[in-house]
Order: C-alpha cells, then sequence, then structure tokens
C-alpha cells in the first residue's frame, strides 16, 4: 500500500511541476485591463507577423496595426499619403515615380525610418529566394534610388498606373533588423526567410506595437507612445485566437470578446443582440464560376450566356449568403468607381436559356438531358473543399442547370489538390471559385490572356481587343483616361462571359457596444478607423 | 526489476523505428506538392521554385530523406516547420504542457466519478442505479465528442453564462488557480468522457472478482463492518488493474484532443496538428504524431513497471 | 474504443448449456438466441437496427422527397417541420401540393427527412465496408502470426503494437487529409487503421486453440496449413471477432462524423449523418434551425447506441468466457 502512496504522491508532484511551468508571464509595467483594451476574436494563429511575406488572413489583420505605408485610403477609397509627405510625383514618361518621406518617423526600437528602408523592403520583396507572395506585384520596378534620406526614386521598365495601389499596403520592414536575416538567406544559413525570429517579434512603424504572442492562445499589442500621428484611444489590442467560429460568436455575445468577422449565416442573429453592434459592408469580392474555354461545351458563348440567365443568383444570395451577399453580373463591384452601369447584365430567364441552348443546336433528349452529335450536355463543376458556402452553391447549380436540361456533376476536392492537379493544370470543365478584386479599375489578373499577366486567368480566354485595353490603362495615370477602358471592357466581357458571376461578398462585423466611434464604410471596412476607437468608461 | 525495466525499453525502440517508418512513408507518398503550400504558384518561375524545392530537400528519393531525418531526430532535431520556420521541437514543446494537464485533468475527473460508480455497482449490482449507470455508460460513448462539446459551450457558456466558452485562461499575468479550473473543466470533462465510461465497466468488473476473493470471505467472516472490508480490503485490491489502463487511454486522449482542443480554442499539440495537416506542413505533422506516439509507448511502459512494482503477485524477470 | 458490457451477472446457471464442438448450426444458433434474448438492451438495440437498415434500404420507397432536390424558392429555405402537406409554388410558379417535411428542411430547401434516410444509407455502408475490411485484414494477420508463432509472431505483433501507438484519430486525419476525402477513401482508411485490434482478438484465441485436441487429429489426417487456419481454428475463434465487429460498427459511424467535423469525411452533396450534423454547426443553425442538427444527431447517437447494445448482448451470447 505503501507503494500506491507514493505513486500517487509522485503523479501528483507531476501535475503541479507541469502546470506551474504552464506558461506564466512576469507582470507588465502598465496594468491591462478590461477598461484600455480591446478583445478581438480571431480564428486562427498567425502565421508569420512579416508583412512582407505572410499570406494569411490572421497574419495580416495583426500586421495592419504595427505597420504604414506610404499611402493610405481616405474614406472615399482615395489614395492620399501616409508616411509620403504627398503624393508621388510622376515622370512625363509615366516611368518614374517619386516620393518624398515625412521627416521623424519612427521604428518602434526607436531606429529613424528613412528611404533607406523603403528601398531595402521592396528589394526584399523582389528577391527570388524571398519567395514573397507579393512578388508580382512589383515587378515592373527596375531599380530603386535613394537621393537623400528622405527621398526615394522608383524607376520602372514600363509605365504601371496600378502600381500605385500597391504602395498603400504595409509592406515596408525595418533595413536594420532584417538586412542581416535576408544576408542569413542568401549565404544559405537560412533555408527560408520564415526562419527568422523576427517574424515572431515584430518591429514595425504603426500606431502600435508588439508586446507577446502566446502561441494559439493570444497576441498583445500596445500603442505606440511615438507614432507620428495622433495616437489612437486605445492602450491594448487582444487578439484571442478561437479556431472554432461558433465559439467565436458565443465570446463576442457573451462580452469575452469585444469585436468578431460575422459568417453570413450568423448575422441576422448577431444583429438581434442588444449588446452589440453589427455592421455589414460590402467587399470587392465575389464568387463566380469560370469555364474552361477550352472545352467543346464551353467553346460556344450562347452556352455560357445560357447558364448566366439559368441561374436564380436572388434565391442563392438569399438561401445560401442568408442575404448577406448582392447579386453578381460584372467583376466590378457596383460601388467602385471604375463600374459601368450600362452594361445589360443577363437576368434570371429560365425561358431565354433554353432558346439560347436550343440555338446552339443542343436538343432535349429523351432523359431530359440536353444532346448535340451524340454528346450529353453535362460538365462537373469543381470547386474547393473547406468553403461551406461554396459546397453549398454547387449543389444549388446542379439542381437549377438541371431545369433547362443541362447536368452538373459536383465535385469538391481539397484546396491544394484542387489548385495544382486541376485548376492550374487545366483539367476542368468548369470550377467555382471566389475572387477579390483591387478597388481601383485594374483586372489584368482576371482577363490578360498573356499567362505572365494573367495569373489568375486560367481559362483560356483570349481577346486582343481586352488584352489592349487593360494595357492602355495601365500605362496611363490618368483617372478619366482610364474610366473610359473599364467601361468599354465591361462591355466586352459581358457578351463574352468567359466566367459568370455569382454573387458580390459582404462582410459582417459585431463591436460590442462598450466600443464607441466605430465607423465602418463599403468596400474599405474599417480601414484605419480603429484609431478613432473608444472604450466606453 | 531492473532488468524488467530494461527490457521493456528494448522493447520499446524498433516498436518506435517502424512507427516512424509508417508515419513517414504515408505522409511522404502523398500526391499533391508541399511545396505550394509556402510559394504562389501563380508567381514562382520554375527555377525559383526548383531552388526553394532544394533548400527544403524535397529533391532527394524518399528512402534518402528518410534516412536523413531519422538521423536528425535521433539527434533530437526534428527539422523546421515549412510553414513557420520554426524548429518543430520548439512548436511541441511550447504546446505539450498545455495537452498533458489537460489529459491530466480529465483522467482525474473521469477516475474520480467512474472508482466510486465502478465500486457501486459492484456492490450493489443489478440495481436500479446500477442499470443506469450502465446505460449512461453506453450513452457516453454513443453520442460523438464534437457535438457533446458544442452542446456543453452552448448550455453552460451562453444560455447560463457560468463557465468561459474556449481558451485555457483569461488572466496572464499571474497563475490563478480559479481561473484556470474555470477554463479546463469543459475541456477535461468531454475528452474524459469515453474513458469514463469504460473505466466505470472496468472498475465494476475488478471490484466484483475481488469481492469473491477468499480474503474477502475471511474478513467478512471475522466480523468485520462491510464498510471496512469494502473500503480497506476490497477497494484496495481492485484499484491495481486500473494502473494498466493509464498505459491505453493515453493514445485516447491525444486522439480526442485533436477534437476537443478545436473546439474549446486549448492551445495543445492536437491543434497545431490539425492545422498543419491543412497547411501539408510535413515536419510538424510527423513530429507530432512522432511525439505522441512516443508518449504511448512510453505510457504503456511505464504502466506496465508500474503494476509491476505494486502487485507482488507479477513475476519479472 | 467500445469495449464496455452490461450486467449479465445471473448468467452463471447458464454457462452449464455452452457450445461443442460437434453441435450443428441450428443447435448453436438456438442456444446463442436463447441467450441473447436475455439480454434486453441487446434486444431493443437489435430492433432499432433493423428499423435503420430497413429504411436505408427501402429510402427510394419511404422518402417523399429527392434527397438532392433544392427548392428553387426562398420560401422554403431552412423551413420548419410540418406534419401535413402544404400548397406552394415550383419553379415555374405555379401552384403544386407539397408533401410534409416531417423533420424540416435545410438551408437549400432540401427534405432533412429524405436526407436522412440516405444519409443512413451512406453512413450503415460506410460502417459496415470498413468492418469488413478490418475484419478480414485482423482476421488473417492474426490467425497466421497465432499460428506460426515465433519468429513470425514476434514482427508481425511488433507492427500491430505500432500502429496500435499512433492515435487513431491522428493516423486517420493525416491519411484523410492527404488523400482525397471521398466515400471510398473514408471506407479504405477507417478499414485499414482499424485491423490491429481484431489481429491481437484472433491470435491471442489461435494461441490457445492450436493446441488443442481437434487441430492435433486435423493435422494427423495430413490436414494443410490453410486448411487448418481456415477450415478448424478460425470457425472456434470467430466469437471475439464478431462482438468486436459489432461494437466496431459502432465506432466507424462516430469516426466517419468526427472526420466529418474536420471536413475530412464523406464530401456533400452525398449526405453523410456526419456531414450533415457538422454542416448544421454553425451557431445561427443550432439556435434558429436545430431540426437541421437534432436529426442526424439522432440517428449516430441510435445506431452507434444499438450497435453497442448488440455488440454486447452479441458478447454474453456467443463466448462466455470473455466476461470478466
Amino acid at each position: 500500500m505503501k507503494k500506491i502512496k507514493q505513486v500517487i504522491t509522485l503523479l501528483l508532484f507531476t501535475v503541479i511541476i507541469l502546470s506551474s511551468f504552464v506558461g506564466v508571464t512576469k507582470a507588465k509595467s502598465e496594468p491591462m485591463t478590461k477598461a484600455n483594451t480591446i478583445y478581438y476574436a480571431t480564428f486562427s494563429d498567425p502565421i508569420d507577423l512579416n508583412p512582407a511575406i505572410s499570406s494569411d488572413n490572421a497574419s495580416s489583420e495583426v500586421t495592419g496595426f504595427l505597420f504604414r505605408a506610404l499611402l493610405k485610403r481616405d474614406w472615399s477609397g482615395k489614395l492620399i499619403p501616409d508616411m509620403a509627405e504627398a503624393m508621388p510625383t510622376i515622370s512625363n514618361d509615366n516611368k518614374t515615380i517619386t516620393f518624398k518621406l515625412r521627416k521623424g518617423i519612427k521604428w518602434h526600437d526607436g531606429t529613424e525610418l528613412t528611404s533607406a528602408d523603403i528601398k531595402f523592403s521592396y528589394e526584399f520583396i523582389l528577391e527570388p529566394k524571398v519567395a514573397s507572395v507579393r512578388r508580382s506585384n512589383f515587378i515592373n520596378i527596375d531599380t530603386i534610388e535613394t537621393p537623400d534620406k528622405y527621398t526615394v526614386v522608383f524607376k520602372l521598365k514600363e509605365p504601371d498606373s496600378a502600381l500605385l495601389p500597391n504602395f498603400s499596403y504595409y509592406y515596408i520592414i525595418p533595413k536594420h533588423i532584417w538586412e542581416p536575416e535576408l544576408q542569413k538567406l542568401l549565404n544559405g544559413t537560412y533555408k527560408s526567410i520564415k526562419e527568422s525570429k523576427y517574424n515572431r517579434e515584430p518591429i514595425g512603424n504603426g500606431p502600435y506595437m508588439f508586446v507577446e504572442w502566446k502561441t494559439a492562445e493570444r497576441v498583445v499589442l500596445k500603442r505606440n507612445p511615438n507614432f507620428y500621428d495622433p495616437q489612437p484611444k486605445i492602450e491594448y489590442i487582444v487578439f484571442t485566437i478561437t479556431p472554432s467560429q461558433a465559439v467565436a460568436m458565443v465570446k463576442t455575445e457573451t462580452g469575452e470578446a469585444d469585436y468578431v468577422v460575422v459568417p453570413e449565416s450568423d448575422v441576422a442573429r448577431m444583429r438581434t443582440k442588444s449588446n452589440l453592434n453589427t455592421f455589414v459592408y460590402d467587399r470587392a469580392s465575389f464568387d463566380y464560376i469560370v469555364y474552361n474555354l477550352k472545352h467543346p461545351i464551353f467553346s460556344d458563348k450562347r452556352v455560357r450566356q445560357a447558364i448566366a440567365h439559368a441561374l436564380n443568383k436572388e434565391a442563392m444570395v438569399k438561401g445560401i449568403y442568408k442575404g448577406v451577399a448582392s447579386v453578381a453580373h460584372s467583376s466590378y463591384h457596383p460601388k467602385l468607381w471604375a463600374y459601368n452601369p450600362n452594361v445589360k447584365p443577363l437576368q434570371y430567364n429560365l425561358n431565354r436559356a433554353k432558346q439560347l441552348l436550343d440555338q446552339a443546336g443542343w436538343k432535349v433528349g429523351k432523359d431530359g438531358i440536353r444532346e448535340k452529335n451524340g454528346q450529353k450536355l453535362q460538365f462537373v463543376l469543381m470547386t474547393n473543399k473547406g468553403n461551406i458556402m461554396r459546397e453549398k452553391l454547387v449543389v444549388y447549380i446542379q439542381n437549377q442547370l438541371r431545369l433547362v436540361g443541362i447536368k452538373v456533376e459536383p465535385r469538391i476536392i481539397e484546396w491544394n489538390t484542387f489548385l495544382n492537379k486541376y485548376y492550374y493544370a487545366g483539367k476542368y470543365d468548369a470550377v467555382l471559385l471566389g475572387f477579390i478584386t483591387s478597388i481601383d479599375g485594374d483586372q489584368t489578373v482576371l482577363f490578360h490572356s498573356d499567362p505572365a499577366k494573367g495569373t489568375f486567368n486560367r481559362n483560356f480566354y483570349k481577346n486582343p481587343q481586352v488584352d489592349k485595353l487593360l494595357d492602355d490603362a495601365r500605362k496611363t495615370f490618368d483617372i478619366n483616361e482610364q474610366k473610359k477602358l473599364y467601361w468599354k471592357l465591361q462591355e466586352i466581357i459581358a457578351e463574352d462571359q468567359p466566367i459568370t458571376y455569382i454573387a458580390y461578398r459582404k462582410n459582417g462585423l459585431s463591436f460590442n457596444k462598450r466600443v464607441k466611434n466605430v465607423k465602418v464604410v463599403d468596400l474599405l471596412g474599417t480601414n484605419d478607423g480603429y484609431m478613432s476607437w473608444e472604450l466606453q468608461k | 526489476m531492473l532488468k524488467y525495466v530494461v527490457k521493456r525499453i528494448l522493447q520499446a525502440i524498433p516498436l518506435l523505428f517502424i512507427i516512424s517508418l509508417i508515419t513517414f512513408f504515408i505522409i511522404n507518398l502523398a500526391p499533391g506538392d508541399p511545396i505550394y503550400m509556402f510559394i504562389n504558384p501563380e508567381t514562382a518561375n520554375p527555377v525559383d521554385v526548383e531552388v526553394i524545392r532544394k533548400s527544403l530537400g524535397l529533391d532527394k528519393p524518399i528512402y534518402i530523406r528518410y534516412i536523413l531525418w531519422l538521423k536528425n531526430v535521433i539527434q533530437g532535431d526534428f527539422g523546421k516547420s515549412f510553414q513557420h520556420g520554426r524548429p518543430v521541437l520548439e512548436m511541441i514543446l511550447e504546446r505539450l504542457p498545455n495537452t498533458i494537464t489537460l489529459a491530466i485533468v480529465s483522467t482525474i475527473i473521469s477516475f474520480l466519478v467512474s472508482i466510486p460508480v465502478g465500486v457501486y455497482s459492484a456492490i450493489k449490482r443489478n440495481s436500479i442505479l446500477d442499470y443506469m449507470f450502465s446505460t449512461f455508460a453506453f450513452i457516453g460513448i454513443s453520442i460523438p465528442s464534437f457535438w457533446f462539446g458544442l452542446m456543453l459551450i452552448l448550455l453552460f457558456s451562453l444560455k447560463l453564462g457560468w463557465l468561459p466558452s474556449g481558451g485555457m485562461r483569461a488572466n496572464f499575468e499571474e497563475f490563478d488557480l480559479i481561473d484556470r479550473l474555470r477554463h479546463i473543466i469543459l475541456p477535461a470533462l468531454v475528452l474524459g468522457m469515453a474513458s469514463m465510461a469504460s473505466q466505470m465497466r472496468q472498475m465494476r468488473s475488478a471490484m466484483l472478482e475481488v469481492i469473491r476473493q477468499d480474503y474477502i470471505r475471511t474478513a467478512r467472516s471475522k466480523g468485520l463492518s462491510e464498510r471496512v472490508v469494502i473500503f480497506k480490503h476490497a477497494l484496495r485490491n481492485a484499484l491495481l488493474p486500473i494502473i494498466t489502463i493509464i498505459g491505453f487511454i493515453i493514445p485516447w486522449l491525444v486522439s480526442g484532443a485533436v477534437v476537443t482542443e478545436t473546439i474549446f480554442s486549448w492551445p495543445g499539440i492536437g491543434r497545431l496538428y490539425i492545422h498543419a495537416t491543412f497547411m501539408r506542413d510535413y515536419p510538424v505533422i510527423m513530429g507530432v504524431t512522432i511525439i505522441s506516439s512516443v508518449m504511448v509507448v512510453v505510457g504503456s511502459m511505464v504502466a506496465d513497471i508500474l503494476y509491476a512494482l505494486v502487485d507482488p503477485r507479477i513475476k519479472y524477470n | 474504443m467500445a469495449e464496455i458490457k452490461l450486467n449479465n451477472e445471473n448468467k452463471s446457471v447458464e454457462l452449464a448449456e455452452s457450445y461443442e464442438y460437434s453441435d450443428t448450426f441450428s443447435k448453436k444458433f438456438q442456444i446463442f438466441w436463447r441467450r441473447f434474448r436475455k439480454n434486453k438492451m441487446a434486444v431493443i438495440g437489435l430492433t432499432i437496427l433493423i428499423i435503420l437498415y430497413s429504411l436505408a434500404i427501402f429510402a427510394p420507397f419511404i422518402a417523399p422527397y429527392d434527397p438532392a432536390g433544392t427548392a428553387d424558392d426562398i420560401m422554403y429555405v431552412d423551413g420548419p417541420p410540418t406534419f401535413r402537406s402544404y400548397v406552394g409554388y415550383n419553379v415555374n410558379g405555379e401552384e403544386v401540393v407539397f408533401k410534409p417535411n416531417f423533420f424540416g428542411r435545410d438551408e437549400l430547401g432540401r427534405d432533412v427527412f429524405s436526407r436522412c434516410i440516405y444519409a443512413g444509407r451512406i453512413s450503415l455502408t460506410v460502417g459496415f465496408v470498413s468492418v469488413s475490411i478490418y475484419v478480414l485484414i485482423g482476421t488473417v494477420w492474426g490467425a497466421i502470426a497465432g499460428y506460426y508463432g515465433g519468429k513470425v509472431d514476434n514482427i508481425m505483433m511488433r507492427i500491430v503494437d505500432a500502429i496500435m501507438s499512433i492515435p487513431t484519430m491522428m493516423l486517420l486525419i493525416t491519411v484523410m487529409a492527404i488523400f482525397k476525402p471521398n466515400l471510398y477513401n473514408v471506407m479504405i482508411v477507417i478499414g485499414l487503421t482499424g485491423w490491429t485490434g481484431i489481429a491481437r482478438y484472433v491470435r491471442a484465441e489461435f494461441l490457445s486453440l492450436k493446441k488443442r485436441d481437434f487441430v492435433e487429429a486435423a493435422r494427423c489426417i495430413g490436414a494443410s496449413n490453410t486448411a487448418i487456419i481456415f477450415r478448424h481454428i478460425l470457425p472456434n475463434a470467430i466469437a471475439p471477432v464478431i462482438v468486436a465487429a459489432t461494437m466496431g460498427l459502432a465506432s466507424a459511424i462516430l469516426t466517419e462524423s468526427t472526420l466529418s467535423f474536420f471536413g475530412l469525411g464523406v464530401q456533400p452533396p452525398t449526405p453523410s449523418w456526419g456531414n450533415m450534423l457538422t454542416n448544421a454547426q454553425e451557431l445561427e443553425t443550432m439556435v434558429s434551425a436545430p431540426w437541421k442538427a437534432f436529426w442526424p444527431g439522432l440517428f449516430i447517437f441510435l445506431s452507434v447506441l444499438s450497435f453497442n447494445f448488440v455488440g454486447d448482448g452479441l458478447r454474453d451470447a456467443l463466448d462466455p468466457r470473455l466476461k470478466q
């Protein structure tokens, strides 16, 4: 019996030891209290807090508070200077962009931010070994010069107005920290830049500073007392990592968290909660069907148009998106400045759809499925796994198209396999995907037939007229000129229907009512509104 | 005794070797290229892809990769995460204590319930309560645990507001026992549910067996009170076989942790593992699987040795 | 994991009547049935299972709706349960009479009742096929190890130990995440990971049975090893396999639902109880359209519970020795 007692004592001892070293943080100088802290329920742990390389949502949510860029957007979506003193000057040949920096901007460690940091940051992104997902955005930059501490000159390979918005993203990183790290990558000490410890202890230049990151638990940010603009009102931001969306909603409802992104399905419910302010805003993002134009069925424009007519997008928005979306007929969101309101949408009209299919030679067969020359009008509609919304859409589309005699076989495939084995390889009939456009006019990536430019044009769409319009628009910095070109583009695309749009997504955000001065605007979301958020005393 | 311990340890080595072989080959024979998990196939040109592939060692044939990997693992180097670039071991050790704490608390809870219930059922066998406990045990193993967990959150956090809905702590500044207990109780309950049910039954049969033994009859015939007989003589002996349970509930606990930690936002290795699988972070998947399997192997080894220690009837040589 | 049994302590009396090697099949079955009947829970479980299987098999005749048929009109989305036929509109805007939706409609307007019984086909098949796979592998593996013994046994059982040491859920998730999750892979993967327990039981049986007289007798008349293994020993070692397989059916259904929870189970639009339950995980659904989650949940629970009850009854009836 003694032995048992010994065993139990030993076990208890182990428990005590273990529970005592389960991370206990040192007390902070300025205490964090509910009154000076906003809690944000996020769905996943960030991967790396380095804005130049991170590509996941959770990371950019955090880095958005830590970093600032050369330009930013005002509440109307217009680009305005941020770290830059003024908007850049552009040379007459449109190939040189010059920025003047504001003086006295400091990194969180106190070092001054200069033009060398800017030059370094873009060179860092452009270095192939860094393997940044942003690289293609800046590929038109030829050289970067720094005539003095506060001047940066970008020399371009060819004029590119689409580069401007990219200067509004937070990709500037401190040279004095990252240059030695880059060296380690280049000389082989690091196999990947992700190995650098600074990805987990970021030094930024934004209104908030990094405090701690408890893996899979939380990330804490603190107000930066040396920020170059007026300071934000809230002292601490805590990202509480909550992988289950349902639980994140519960947390917000019970007041454990102040701020959460609300999935479509939950918006209506969160709106009824008296302790929450729930906002919904439009995003320049849409779900769409991509047709493989090399497929015999889809090479005929009339079939694509028929499908567009056969889809009851209104019903999908109401049923699947729970009304938190709007019907889409174009890749340009109606709230974008480049949107052309004169383009006639292909409305839901089953008779028109049937008519088009008849014209195209597809006659209804014995089993109700249309056929032509012994070939049935059937195709596989693929989508990636893990997006419940899309999984439901695929099923819905299957049933809708059955009504006009088209047979759809839904197939849901894991993301990685989906992309590499099927989508990028061009081995598909049609796919259902989502896309986020820039809030500016350029959509080269979607429609340009040059694979180097049209990186998301994976359905072999080729229209020389479209290519020219896209190229011309990028060569000019004149907004009115661009608008003209983009209007024409939309007309052609609507007629060609290389892709069929389903709905523009919206985003739901819930804030606890103790958070004051929250502003949410269509297309921009909260933008940098967090600067004026306040907590009720 | 020492000999027995050495023998058990020596047996564990080939076991771990086979485990590593199985996991390595399953993961590395998978279709799909892990390289696209951290570079953008849209923009990277083929030369860059090859550079990165080489730097990650993915260009070598699989058996060489296995040997290299094994060599490193023996030296305690599980490689670096594809996705985070951090040493895998560091990532695991950062979270392992959390998982172990959860597992221990859930085991304690399930023992606290299962032992008294098992004893009661054995003493009052075929009573109404005994049947109810049995039925309850069956129900316990028949509910999907993710569902059970969500229901508990809805009830205790959303409706009643008694307990937090997830996470490990609210107080990060210092070790706050009450805070920790409030956070651990629901996940531990969900994790312990299935094993609780089975331990209940095991305790019951162990107790039944002991009660039938001669020395209990002797004790009774000596006129000792029933209470003394049960608690002083029977229970002690019936508890012995329960030790072996510790050995084989570890795989359950780890399996269960994968689900429980996801639902309750518990920062343990289960969640690390799930995330790594979806991101095809091979080194992390390998690391977590190997470490968990080591825990299982060591756990059952320790259980065997403990059992040999406390039970004089077992001979070891 | 489902190694629990109900109380049947009053069995000692019946033990007098036990199976003999020489008994005919019908005699054995009579003994079996008499014992099985004694366990009321097992009988209830069996009844529920018969109902569930009938629903699944006759689904096309029972289901009022096409399980994949979505409603075009938005008014039918997330509709609550109805017990009477009702008048509504079809796609073309014509008035039609709809059959009742006993379990309500889901977010695409599909009939939950029809989906539940069609899902039963999938879920029960997943259980059946995967368990068949692992019974086959486990039995052959255990038989060979147990029969030959020695080095063969040692190596084969080390492999079993190794697989058992990898936490099952991890093994399953890894394999499912890596290979395409679909109906067939789910069945194969559960089958390939679950056989180790069976192998251990069978091996243990073989170790003790191979020394028995009837085996010696068979060997003397020149029966081959294969014949001895499959014709003589296996039929006598089958009892624990049947019990474990029944319990296995229960855990296979649970496993599929857990895989579905991670999006790695049977893939929609093919309905399984697991993915129906998972699809109803949103907080909003659980609060405002609970029928979408309740029914598949109940079907999982009932089937798993029944398999466990029946497994327990089988254990008592087939092999009293297994009782501790």
